[in-house]
């Protein structure tokens, strides 16, 4: 908190350091000085918020990394910092997807692994050798700071210092972003949005300037962007149509056109460079706006030369004539390329942008993940409170002063707040704008409010009565203002603690007596598979579970977080949701030696396997739509029910047998109650598992590992195997005749 | 040193004349023999034993009737026979001892069994395993009948020519019109379609079961019954059921001698028993190991097996000609016949298989090396090894001016970049004072 006090005094010594630019030159370099350490001291503060209020995670918990996909990062990074970067490169995993194997190296955005390998080389050339795992961990809280920083040279183009401070001090601490950058959660994103700040603000740098060196430093940003993260794209189009909205205006100019040259050419033929993104640029409708207005511009430019050089009437019948040539040409283009399958049809989740149900219907594998899913009102305050309502007030102020930048943060704002109402993830890409334009606004009722000039100036001019109303209106507004910074404060910090800093591997609850207790199921089961099975083991577990299997108990698994194989993913679906037979031929076939579930019933964890196993359904259905059918597994109230009376297909699903296999035995009278489903399972409902073994149940029942049966030694079906070893000693052979296939 | 050559010889020497008196199973010779006087007499069968005896088995009989008597085919986990040989046997004391689930056990663990059912007496555990395998002898009531052989004596039987079924375990191929003798009291079987069962000898096309109710359903009928049959494990321990008691009696024994010699030679791991000794993949062209040079795709690869079989005094190379390797991702990529080298360089007593060179497929993943021969009487060999087979690295593709096709965009792009620079300097060393005149000029137009 007392950072935000600090922050609030500065633009008061700023705004009373201009009032005497008149005095001596003395007097000014005093001031300078003054304000140039305030700001670094500010700095400092920031920074310090910024990282700390992100080692929640590290002080509640432990160091860890968090979560799913930063424990492939995390993988990826260890093998970079054992071999060589070359290797890293044309890193192929043969143990995950088995057996089709990963390109990973040419699959994967190497800029997160390269830049920690970097540090980490770094710091042990000036003799300080840290384990990769800490510089993985405290990864993002360090780029939080640089992030602040940046944000705040952003700021400063749109506005003034002033407000720089206070966007600086917004990021470091706002909920939306820390959500993804607490320290542990070692994702792209955590290095991403430092690179998106760094990008705009190199660009709109170069375009006041129409400066070749900004612009290329924007386009090397850039370049770092797309070797870090897939959301590279909304830079790829938000610029291009920034431009676009620029010439609309007739605002064209040829540092305009200086700029966003240097920064297309550049900042294209460096993505190619990374293997994952290759011809993408020339080929996917991703990149074609960019393409567009880099020809829109040099036309523009060609008609801006010829303008100077006829007369105007000409004019208007060279651009008409080849405005309307232009259009019929690239409709016709466009559509003759994509008819030709010479650039990508539109991409799955490019239409799951505009229609939220496209993917619901059409690509369950995209909507099955939790991120893809719409964003829910009240995330938007939680994710940046009070700033959510000085955001259409500061889009306001910018069109009051519509220079070439603001008409960037109005177009930046507009794009990120409908695409975040889609996708959950991409409100990570909305709250920067957010901050920056609640930092405007804020700054600019600052301004005028926090002025408390006219007490000293009224003894010349004004009545005193006046003076005193005008004061005391000031002193209420910024008071009220402070106190919603205060509760800002109050708000992340609150937030962050309680929502954003759990690992998510390990999972906090309480004990009886409010003391916190931490559920540590997860790596107590990935332990136990590296240490009690054989090093070549696969395992099959919905893909969820992919990365840590791969990271934590480091076996291979079939299918992981990198969702690139539908087909393969369905196998696994298929093998839930079938029965003991066919998925044990299944798994066989694919040499699977252990299947891991997660259940919570016992717990009450809602995020278990028995909730997911809607989407294996519709993903296993999609590929094969005669064996796995979704309605069989609803009752006849279109119910989905786990007790007795669940239908017949779900009862006989391997994903059922092995989730309660055994539970209801942990109640008295064989009552077992899911605790999430809030149904009675009974012994009668579950039956027996004939082709799997329990291995291993971890201690609050989160996950369960079966091993899969070996073939019957003396050629028998398992459940008949099992059915004779059910049988009694003294048991009479039959004088019926079996009912066999006899020889052919 | 001589004279421990001299030995040497003189051991190999006396090994080699008494395996040409007989041969010995490659896995053990310790054979227990379950009998019960109450059903018949242990003499009647004295030339059986004897051909075990000459076979170098050492034999425990033990005799049921007698109610104290244990079976223990285990001490603790330790098998304490190689084979067992089960005569039917009465009484319900010997169900609990001998049951299914312990002859089961003693199956996987690696033992052979002999199992002989007669329609007389009704062994039940000795039912329910065979049952397990797949076999399911006719039941106690009926027996097998056919009444288009000669009946003055009511015994049964069979040539060789038109009931043998399985020639790799039959192995004397000149006696095709020998005939073979049941006796007048035999259970026949019906068999289920487990690959692993083999079947030895059917019965013949008039025969069929029946039992003294004229209600009951005949168990089979004509040649769906089988009077031998043989079954082999995955972990390749041997099972024989004989329908017949009477079949090793004195009384039948010289007409049956050969097939019950041969009989006994591949239940009790005599023959037919082959093995891997050595398995091999490498680079064709460096001869490098993939430990050396991990593979890529569409690499030169050659795949080599060596085989032996024992011949029932030592293993000497094994040769067929049916022989397959398997390249497999879930799917085979790769099927092809290897053809035998002679014998391998590195042990002489095995015959050396090899695919050739061949291309790895274009595609990269986990692949399966897989020789999986399995034939009907000869041990299962199923040998895979899973290795990964990468793509292609960054530097591994033909550079841009090895392709002709390149050509083209490499002489544009040094076209742009020449005509670029000439145009630069052109620019920068034309006088600036041209271009300003014309400009005026044309905007008043």
């Amino acid at each position: 908190m007392s950072e935000i006090a600090e922050k609030i005094v500065v633009p008061d010594t700023a705004v009373t350091a201009n009032e005497n630019d008149t005095t001596t030159q003395k007097d000014g370099n005093c001031v300078s000085w003054i304000q140039s350490s305030l700001k670094t001291l500010i700095f400092i503060a920031i920074i310090i918020a910024s990282i700390s209020s992100r080692l929640f995670a590290v002080i509640r918990f432990e160091s860890i990394i968090h979560e799913f996909d930063p424990w492939f990062n995390y993988r990826a990074t260890q093998y970079l910092v054992n071999n060589s970067f070359k290797d890293f490169l044309n890193w192929f995993d043969e143990r995950t997807w088995y057996p089709l194997g990963r390109v990973t190296g040419g699959t994967l955005y190497p800029g997160l692994m390269t830049t920690s390998a970097f540090i980490w080389h770094a710091l042990r050339k000036i003799g300080l050798p840290v384990d990769i795992r800490n510089i993985c961990v405290l990864f993002a809280p360090a780029f939080s700071a640089i992030t602040a920083y940046v944000t705040y040279k952003l700021t400063c183009e749109l506005k003034d210092e002033k407000a720089g401070l206070l966007a600086a001090a917004f990021i470091g601490i706002v909920p939306g972003y820390i959500s993804r950058s607490v320290a542990g959660s070692y994702d792209n994103e955590a290095i991403a949005i430092t690179l998106l700040m760094a990008t705009f603000m190199f660009w709109i740098k170069g375009l006041k300037q129409g400066s070749i060196l900004n612009s290329s430093f924007a386009a090397l940003c850039y370049f770092y962007m797309v070797s870090a993260w897939g959301g590279y794209v909304f830079i790829t189009n938000l610029i291009p149509f920034h431009v676009f909205c620029l010439i609309l205006m007739g605002r064209y100019t040829s540092k305009i056109y200086v700029a966003y040259n240097t920064w297309f050419v550049i900042g294209t033929i460096a993505s190619m460079q990374i293997p994952f993104v290759g011809f993408l640029p020339i080929k996917s409708n991703d990149h074609m706006a960019a393409l567009g207005v880099f020809c829109l511009l040099q036309i523009v430019a060609l008609g801006d030369f010829i303008k100077a050089k006829i007369s105007e009437k000409k004019f208007k019948v060279i651009m008409w004539v080849s405005i309307i040539l232009i259009m019929i040409g690239g409709i016709a283009g466009l559509f003759l390329l994509t008819y030709l399958g010479l650039i990508a049809p539109w991409t799955g989740r490019f239409y799951s942008l505009w229609d939220t149900n496209y993917a619901r219907i059409h690509i369950p594998i995209i909507a099955s993940v939790s991120e893809h899913q719409p964003i829910t009102w009240p995330a938007f305050f939680l994710d940046t409170h009070f700033l959510i309502w000085l955001f259409p007030a500061a889009v306001f102020l910018m069109f009051m002063d519509l220079k070439n930048e603001h008409v960037f943060i109005i177009v930046y704002s507009v794009l990120c707040s409908y695409f975040a109402g889609v996708m959950v993830r991409l409100m990570l890409t909305l709250t920067p704008v957010i901050c920056i334009a609640g930092a405007v606004a804020l700054s600019k009722l600052f301004d005028i409010y926090l002025d408390f000039s006219p007490i000293f100036s009224t003894k010349k001019t004004g009545t005193t009565k006046s003076s005193v109303m005008t004061v005391l209106t000031r002193a209420l507004v910024s008071a009220s203002f402070i106190y919603y910074l205060y509760l800002f404060v109050h708000h992340c910090t609150w937030v962050t603690q309680s929502a954003y800093s759990s690992p998510s591997v390990v999972l906090p609850s309480q004990n009886r007596d409010g003391s916190m207790a931490i559920i540590d199921d997860y790596r107590e089961a990935y332990y136990w598979l590296r240490m009690n099975t054989d090093y070549d083991a696969k395992i099959a577990s919905w893909w969820d579970y992919g990365y840590q299997i791969g990271g934590m108990a480091d076996r291979t698994t079939l299918v992981d977080n990198n969702t690139w194989n539908n087909t393969h993913i369905a196998i696994v679906g298929k093998a839930m949701a079938s029965p003991e037979e066919v998925s044990y031929e299944l798994l066989k076939e694919h040499d699977v030696d252990y299947v891991l579930v997660i259940f919570g019933g016992v717990l009450g964890f809602g995020g278990d396997d028995i909730n997911k196993f809607l989407w294996m359904i519709r993903i296993a259905e999609g590929i094969w739509p005669e064996e796995v059918k979704e309605r069989d597994f609803f009752v006849n109230q279109g119910e989905f029910r786990v007790d007795s009376q669940a239908s017949q297909t779900m009862k006989k699903s391997l994903m059922y047998k092995m989730s309660y296999h055994g539970f209801p035995d942990l109640f008295p009278n064989g009552q077992g109650q899911d605790r999430v489903r809030q149904q009675v399972v009974t012994a009668a409902d579950v039956e027996d598992l004939d082709y799997f073994d329990e291995v291993f149940s971890s201690e609050n029942w989160l996950v369960r590992i079966y091993k899969l049966k070996d073939l019957d030694i003396e050629g028998r079906d398992l459940s008949d195997f099992a059915e004779f070893e059910k049988s009694k000693n003294t048991k009479r052979s039959s004088n019926k005749r079996p009912e066999i296939d006899l020889r052919v | 040193m001589l004279g421990l050559r001299y030995i040497q010889c003189f051991l190999l020497l006396l090994c080699s004349i008494i395996v040409n008196v007989h041969a010995k199973s490659a896995i053990g010779s310790r054979t227990l023999i379950v009998f019960d006087d109450r059903v018949d007499d242990l003499s009647n069968y004295s030339n059986f034993f004897n051909l075990l005896k000459d076979h170098e088995f050492d034999i425990t009989t033990l005799e049921l009737s007698d109610k104290s008597t244990k079976i223990n085919l285990f001490e603790k986990d330790t098998r304490l026979y190689d084979n067992l040989i089960l005569f039917p046997v009465k009484g319900k004391l010997y169900s609990k001892q001998l049951a299914a689930k312990k002859l089961i056990h003693f199956n996987e663990d690696g033992g052979n069994i002999l199992a002989l059912t007669i329609p007389k007496v009704s062994s039940d555990p000795i039912h329910l395993y065979l049952n397990q395998l797949g076999i399911y002898p006719s039941p106690r009531t009926q027996s097998l009948k056919d009444l288009f052989q000669d009946s003055n004596n009511n015994n049964l039987q069979f040539t060789a020519k038109e009931s043998i079924e399985n020639k790799i375990i039959y192995s004397n191929e000149n006696a095709e019109d020998s005939i073979y003798n049941f006796g007048d009291s035999v259970s026949a079987a019906l068999l289920d379609n487990r690959e692993q069962i083999i079947p030895l000898l059917k019965a013949s096309r008039t025969s069929f079961t029946s039992g003294n109710k004229t209600r009951e359903i005949n168990w089979t009928d004509g040649t769906q019954g089988y009077l031998i049959a043989g079954f082999q494990n995955l972990v390749n321990a041997r099972s024989l059921w004989l329908g017949s008691v009477q079949f090793l009696s004195n009384e039948h024994f010289k007409q049956n001698l050969d097939l019950i010699n041969d009989l006994i030679q591949w239940n009790f791991q005599e023959k037919n028993i082959i093995k891997v000794t050595n398995v091999n993949h490498y680079h064709t062209e460096s001869n490098l190991s993939y430990d050396e040079l991990p593979y890529k795709v569409t690499d030169n690869i050659t795949y080599t097996i060596s085989l032996s079989q024992w011949d029932g005094s030592k293993w000497i190379p094994f040769i067929t000609d049916d022989l397959q390797f398997e390249l497999r991702q879930v799917d085979p990529y790769y099927r092809i016949t290897m053809k035998p080298q002679g014998v391998s360089p590195i042990d002489p007593q095995a015959e050396l298989y090899s695919t050739g060179d061949f291309k790895l497929p274009n595609r990269h993943g986990m692949f399966t090396f897989l020789t999986n021969y399995q034939r009907s009487g000869l041990s299962f060999i199923h040998q895979s090894d899973v290795k990964a087979i990468r793509h292609l690295a960054n530097d591994e593709y033909p550079r841009s001016f090895e392709i002709p096709n390149a050509w083209v965009y490499l002489a544009s792009i040094a076209t742009v970049i020449i005509s670029f620079i000439a145009f630069v300097l052109f620019f920068i060393a034309t006088p600036a004072s041209v271009s300003e005149g014309v400009t005026t000029a044309k905007k008043t137009n």
